[in-house]
């Protein structure tokens, strides 16, 4: 054992382990592509040492060139993945001279092959002994080859471009990268530049390339023991920061999820899996999870997040789970989709909340505003009560009249029998009428929930104008309205839009009480807009609202009415809020006033 | 709306007077705007014998109506354009009122209250028992008899005394204010004979036997004597 074997083996081993490290690194991440070529460089690196070991040791001018053949392609190797694997690395490079290089070292290859014995040499002529660390090693003497100049443009490129590009990191603030990485490339460069003339003027052995590769394995080795610490650091402040939002997270009772599409499993904090009654060893998939949602908000749980998964947009949902003790909880859920490099969603992360207590308390609220809502009705019907009871009076009359009338024509001798049958007749049709008055009163007394379905808006006007007609004829008022034929459904609840148009006709009818009769006229109309939202204004020619309270007659108790409990419009504008639209009140230049409400037409467009 | 039904209701329909329909039928007059009420009311009244006559406002009651017929209305309280209390006030003050029975369908006391200060006969809810009803229409057609006699009754004397002459209607509110034939002839500067043809003419005319007898139909006849200008002041 010599010293020579001893160093370039020990070279070859260092630049085969940071190859196989690379490689490993690469193979874990295969977005590391800055990893992998480095490991190239590196493993080309070790046998272009080896190489060069086998050259020391040629015993003709045949061995020594045909070892110097095979040394150029892994020169070639070595450095066309330097080359890519600096631009990865420092992120920068000029493009056309990586090309350059690159191309230059492939056409070295060429006069490499073609010519013999290899591009360096035009002919070896003999073999000297070289006296080396205590060892004889072979040295060449011959004649250069010419095309080796090319060697030397691609090296000049190699220098300019390493250069430059260590300039450019040094200057967007990568210093330390610029410095050791670049720094290490450049001098390897110009080390080598030094030994390969060296060579050819027989003062060395051979280009000592491995020797020289060295310096930058050990930047190299020099860097990763940096992200080495710097990982550990960074870790460290993981650990912090991931205690520090577990911590935030237990306080604001949130739990943190991260989904990973490809391999569907769903990791899931704490604060995630108690509300579901998840432990924290089960495993989880998309599927599991579902599973343990209502079936009543499953479905729409999955298209919330198909849809966020196809748009990228954020995730929103709220659903019931059944709970750990069996109860129902509500999960409120908000996350984000995560992209992979080819733009393919790849993750879904986020955090989720109970929110149980809330949506009861929603519930309860709800429930009062519908119970409030339901007493505002009754007594909105209760004020056309006692013109509504003579509206029954009347066919209830008509009835008894015809009935007493049928009685003591029956006691004759033969009974009238067509008189008798047009009786009949006519006391069907006012027991019609009388159950039309009753039906259209009962509609709006009963109790019940917000419920949505398509509602025309012409019957639903056409009904409410039924009701209060009465009413109107006998405060000798006028009422008309207008709908167009074509003007689309909404979706609504029947009851509670009924109350919107009853509670502002009385105002109306109110509004226009002592005037003289030709101000004493109502009118609804119901049209489409242009955006396909649907208008309903209810318009007096009353004095209009007082200009100072114009902004707030929707706010409950304000009441211009004397009696009045100042809940009808404040009450309207709830529910006109429940189907997601807005109602307001405006004076008509022309005296008046007109309040007006818009909704959402029904989303399937039907018409009447 | 002719109808020869018997009419129960038909009192002492005719008067000694001059009244064109002294023999004729009373007539229900209904008026609501309520066609199918209307109806059904109609056929009850004629199965229960009387003679009906329907219209559907008070303004077509008011231009239809038979001049100077016997009988009732009954009305709905609540009617468009004209309503039941205007229609008893156009119908008193015109010269041929009728006695009005109100049907309404609620009890509304303040307006029932005033119906009956003006002198509706009765007030009654649309689903009042036939009974009631009928009752009403009864006292309603009696009461329209007697004033239709008292009305006969006084435009007849009301007659005779247009055809006094200005002497025997001067002699005359001597008489009442119970002067002697002497004082009369002194205030009036007639000869007493005189007085006495005229006293014996007038009384004749008036058709009466007494002096106590003249006295009641002055009153009666609403014949004022005291303040009537005369002579001696």
């Amino acid at each position: 054992m010599n010293w020579i074997t001893a160093t370039w083996s020990m070279i070859t081993g260092v630049c085969l382990s940071f190859a196989a490290v690379h490689l490993l690194v690469w193979l874990y991440t295969r977005d590391a592509r800055e990893n992998l070529l480095f490991a190239i460089s590196a493993g080309a690196a070790g046998a272009l040492t080896m190489l060069e070991l086998v050259a020391f040791r040629a015993a003709s001018p045949a061995a020594y060139g045909e070892a110097l053949r095979w040394m150029h392609v892994a020169a070639a190797v070595v450095i066309i993945a330097l080359v890519w694997f600096l631009r990865s690395y420092l992120q920068t490079g000029r493009l056309w001279l990586a090309w350059a290089i690159t191309g230059l070292r492939a056409l070295v290859l060429v006069p490499n092959f073609v010519a013999y014995p290899n591009a360096t040499f035009e002919e070896i002529t003999a073999i000297t002994p070289f006296y080396l660390l205590g060892e004889n090693v072979s040295v060449p003497v011959g004649e250069p080859n010419p095309w080796r100049s090319i060697v030397h443009v691609a090296s000049l490129l190699l220098l300019i471009y390493v250069a430059d590009a260590t300039a450019r990191a040094w200057k967007e603030g990568d210093r330390r990268r610029a410095l050791f990485i670049g720094g290490a490339i450049v001098g390897a460069v110009l080390l080598s530049l030094v030994t390969s003339q060296l060579m050819v003027r027989g003062l060395l052995p051979g280009p000592f390339i491995g020797l020289v590769y060295l310096l930058v394995v050990t930047a190299m080795g020099w860097e990763l023991s940096l992200n080495l610490i710097q990982a550990r650091e960074l870790a460290r402040g993981l650990r912090e920061s991931q205690q520090r939002v577990e911590l935030a997270t237990r306080a604001a009772d949130l739990g943190l999820w991260d989904w990973d599409i490809e391999r569907d499993e769903i990791w899931a904090s704490e604060g995630a899996r108690a509300p579901v009654g998840l432990n924290a060893s089960e495993k989880l998939t998309f599927d599991h999870y579902l599973q343990k949602i209502w079936p009543d908000d499953r479905e729409a749980t999955r298209e919330a997040v198909s849809r966020a998964l196809q748009t990228g947009s954020d995730i929103e949902v709220e659903y019931r789970v059944a709970g750990p003790d069996g109860r129902t909880r509500w999960i409120a859920a908000h996350g984000k989709v995560v992209r992979g490099l080819d733009g393919k969603p790849v993750r879904l992360r986020g955090v989720s909340m109970d929110v149980t207590a809330r949506r009861r308390d929603e519930a309860e609220l709800q429930r009062q505003r519908e119970a409030l809502a339901r007493l505002q009705r009754a007594s909105a019907v209760g004020q056309l009560s006692t013109v509504l009871a003579h509206e029954l009076r009347q066919p209830l009359g008509a009835i008894l009249r015809n009935a007493e009338a049928a009685e003591l024509l029956l006691r004759k001798e033969p009974p009238d029998l067509a008189e008798l049958r047009a009786i009949v007749t006519d006391i069907l049709r006012d027991d019609r009428r009388a159950a039309t008055v009753i039906d259209r009163m009962r509609a709006l007394l009963q109790r019940r929930s917000l419920q949505f379905e398509t509602v025309g808006l012409r019957d639903l006007i056409a009904q409410v104008v039924g009701l209060v007609q009465p009413e109107v004829k006998v405060r000798r008022a006028k009422l008309e309205f207008s709908v167009p034929d074509e003007l689309p459904d909404i979706r609504g609840d029947r009851v509670h839009l009924q109350q919107v148009l009853l509670n502002l006709l009385l105002n109306s009818l109110e509004a226009v009480r002592g005037l003289p009769g030709e101000r004493r006229r109502l009118t609804i109309d119901a049209r489409q807009r242009d955006d396909g939202q649907i208008e309903v204004a209810v318009r007096d020619r009353g004095p209009g609202f007082p200009v100072e309270q114009i902004s707030s007659v929707f706010d409950p108790f304000v009441t211009t009415k004397i009696g009045g409990t100042g809940l009808g419009l404040a009450i309207s504008k709830t529910i006109v809020e429940w189907h997601g639209g807005r109602i307001w009140a405006e004076n008509d230049p022309q005296g008046g006033a007109t309040v007006r409400f818009r909704v959402d037409a029904a989303q399937d467009g039907g018409t009447v | 709306m002719s109808s020869s039904s018997r009419s129960p209701a038909t009192g002492p329909g005719t008067g000694p007077g001059g009244d064109r329909t002294d023999d004729a039928p009373s007539t229900v007059f209904v008026v609501d705007d309520d066609v199918s009420f209307l109806t059904g009311l109609e056929r009850m009244l004629r199965a229960s014998g009387y003679a009906v006559m329907c219209f559907a406002s008070a303004a077509d009651f008011l231009a239809r109506r038979p001049a100077g017929a016997a009988g009732c209305v009954v009305a709905d309280l609540q009617m468009p354009g004209m309503d039941g209390m205007a229609l008893q006030q156009a119908l008193a003050q015109s010269g041929d009122p009728l006695p009005t029975v109100f049907l309404t369908g609620h009890g509304d006391i303040p307006t029932s209250v005033m119906a009956m200060r003006h002198g509706a006969e009765d007030f009654l809810t649309k689903t009042a028992p036939r009974a009631q009803l009928l009752d009403a229409i009864q006292r309603a057609l009696a009461r329209d008899a007697r004033e239709r006699h008292a009305r006969s009754h006084r435009r007849g004397m009301q007659a005779r005394f247009a055809a006094l002459t200005p002497r025997e209607r001067e002699v005359l509110a001597h008489v009442l204010r119970g002067r002697l034939n002497k004082q009369i002839a002194a205030d009036l500067g007639i000869d007493e004979r005189s007085v006495k043809r005229h006293r014996t003419s007038l009384m004749a005319k008036l058709r009466v036997a007494s002096v106590a007898a003249l006295a009641r139909f002055a009153a009666e006849a609403g014949i004022d004597t005291h303040d009537r200008p005369t002579g001696d002041g």
